[in-house]
């Protein structure tokens, strides 16, 4: 919301944004089950369901159930596809006044450069890549942490379609400078950072595990401290933007990822809970920096004091 | 669309269940079979919305009948008359849509556990629109039955387990005695008694079963994917939004 004297826009790797606050991959559906419920001009961007090159059935339930601050989940990244993404969602999206990322998933390296591929040339404005959700057996986590298959995915995808390539990253598979930085040398345009961690939940009097999938990935309020340490450590690493993700609920946890070093935010868990929560979200840091006399988020990204 | 609402009355009805009427604030439409998602409090603790089957709804009140079992519901049980209460609906789909297709079908309603309060609204509709239906109820034991004397009025037939109220057995059971051919069956409850009520039915003829599901939801408003059932051509549905409401031919219990 840009209100005098402030600017909440921010560059994302050469994508403009009004405000800095996006929706998570998986949080938000196709964007449009939302438009009810809130504004969706009002959001800096939207983050799409991973998509694969065909529909994915998704793993069987139960695939989700909420912990201590927190919920777990195991979809398994059930989508429509990027044909049908194409043909049935982005037409709808494009009514919107802001950009669509397209998160991207695949089971093997050429599996996500022909999901790029086919969405060069459409109105999606960037890409984010997928090589971190640990609920499905075969990509996901698996690529995480492989060099090899990064720097694929990265090159292959960059080959075929030339908007921001976003990397998002896993926090399971130890620091991520290191890895960040090779994103960021191989030619990613931006990093969002965390994924979920791996994390599961126990129905003590059957010793189940509450998930069809075991595992889960675990995410809201409860894993913030850990996304603001992955997020101030990663970057100061790199020059590229980072963007803030786990727990944010408001305004004032997004500024604080902001302050951290993050360019920008995604807001996921929040949604379920408050369908409006991201709009509440950009417009509690334009009031925030408002009040605060910050002329734009450059001022105050990365300006923790140690 | 998203409620500002506020608790009239928070009253426990049977053992462990409760009856909550809400005043939305303003006009309130919905249909038999819908939901409301609840926000239960405003701190994290339950984070997420809870999701219940409306027991009925005029103007802008809006009631729902729940179960005590977990953080959710009891923290909800606390709340009293004059608490505000966010809640977004109604959500998903309606049993009328399938009963435009029955057109003269003789019509049973049946309700199991805490499955009662959508079939109430059902039954309530039914008997407004001067539909004859008829109508069972079946719980544990009498002490679980939810909201007899309301379902005594609307001509409801009881089965328990325990024999305690009405007749002693499953729904089911009291379903075999009054099937007739090319009947429309409305149901909500667990899925053990979807499966029985299809046993049930097995041997007569031309019969259709609408049943609605219920599944652990995350979102509630078809995003997260988390409360699906699976079909049988393969592919999971989201109860929140393509149900609650399914023709029991179209999906695996």
């Amino acid at each position: 919301m840009a209100k005098q004297n402030i600017s909440t826009a921010v560059d994302i790797g050469g994508l403009k944004l009004k405000n800095p606050v996006m929706t998570a991959s998986g949080t938000f559906g196709y964007g449009l089950e939302f438009a009810e419920y809130t504004d969706l001009n009002s959001l800096g961007a939207i983050v799409t369901k991973g998509l694969a090159i065909k529909p994915v059935k998704g793993n069987a339930p139960q695939r989700l159930v909420e912990t201590t601050a927190g919920i777990l989940n195991a979809i398994g990244l059930q989508n429509i596809g990027v044909e049908a993404f194409i043909r049935d969602k982005l037409p709808e999206l494009k009514k919107y006044n802001t950009p669509v990322i397209a998160n991207i998933y695949g089971t093997a390296v050429d599996e996500y450069i022909a999901v790029a591929e086919r969405l060069s040339g459409t109105a999606v404005a960037a890409v984010e890549v997928n090589i971190s959700c640990p609920n499905v057996k075969k990509g996901g986590l698996a690529f995480a942490a492989d060099r090899t298959a990064i720097k694929g995915i990265l090159t292959g995808v960059k080959k075929v379609f030339s908007k921001p390539v976003i990397m998002k990253l896993s926090p399971n598979v130890g620091p991520l400078e290191d890895l960040a930085r090779y994103c960021e040398d191989n030619g990613a345009a931006a990093l969002s950072l965390i994924n979920t961690l791996v994390g599961m939940a126990i129905d003590l009097e059957k010793r189940r595990p509450r998930l069809a999938n075991i595992y889960g990935g675990l995410s809201g309020p409860a894993i913030k401290p850990v996304a603001l340490a992955f997020v101030h450590k990663v970057s100061k690493a790199v020059k590229i933007p980072v963007i803030g993700i786990g727990g944010i609920m408001n305004a004032r946890d997004a500024l604080e990822f902001i302050v951290a070093g993050a360019s920008a935010v995604q807001i996921g868990t929040a949604n379920f809970r408050d369908p409006a929560a991201a709009q509440k979200a950009a417009d509690g840091i334009a009031e925030y920096m408002e009040k605060n006399k910050i002329g734009g988020i450059g001022e105050i990204r990365g300006s923790l004091t140690c | 669309m998203k409620f500002n609402g506020k608790v009239l009355r928070n009253k426990e009805i049977a053992e462990n269940i409760w009856k909550l009427d809400i005043n939305a604030g303003k006009q309130f439409k919905s249909l038999p079979g819908q939901f409301i998602n609840v926000l239960i409090n405003d701190t994290y603790e339950p984070l997420l919305r809870r999701p219940f089957s409306i027991f009925e709804a005029s103007d802008k009140k809006v009631s729902i009948v729940y179960k005590v079992l977990g953080a959710g519901t009891k923290a909800l049980a606390e709340k009293k008359s004059g608490d505000s209460l966010d809640f977004i609906g109604p959500l998903g789909r309606s049993y009328l849509e399938f009963l435009k297709r029955a057109k003269n079908a003789s019509i049973i309603v049946i309700g199991g556990g805490t499955g009662a309060a959508s079939v109430h609204y059902l039954a309530k509709h039914l008997r407004a629109a001067g539909k004859k239906f008829v109508f069972i109820q079946g719980a544990r034991s009498a002490c679980n039955m939810v909201a007899v004397p309301e379902f005594k009025k609307l001509g409801c037939s009881f089965s328990t387990d325990d024999g305690s109220l009405g007749e002693k057995g499953f729904v089911s059971d009291l379903l075999q005695k009054k099937i007739t051919g090319g009947a429309v069956i409305f149901a909500c409850g667990p899925k053990p008694m979807f499966r029985a009520i299809k046993q049930a039915c097995a041997n007569v003829k031309n019969v259709k079963i609408y049943a609605s599901f219920e599944e652990y939801m995350g979102c509630g408003i078809g995003a997260c994917l988390s409360c699906v059932i699976e079909t049988t051509d393969g592919t999971y549905k989201r109860v929140c939004k393509d149900g609650t409401v399914f023709d029991l031919n179209d999906v695996v219990i």
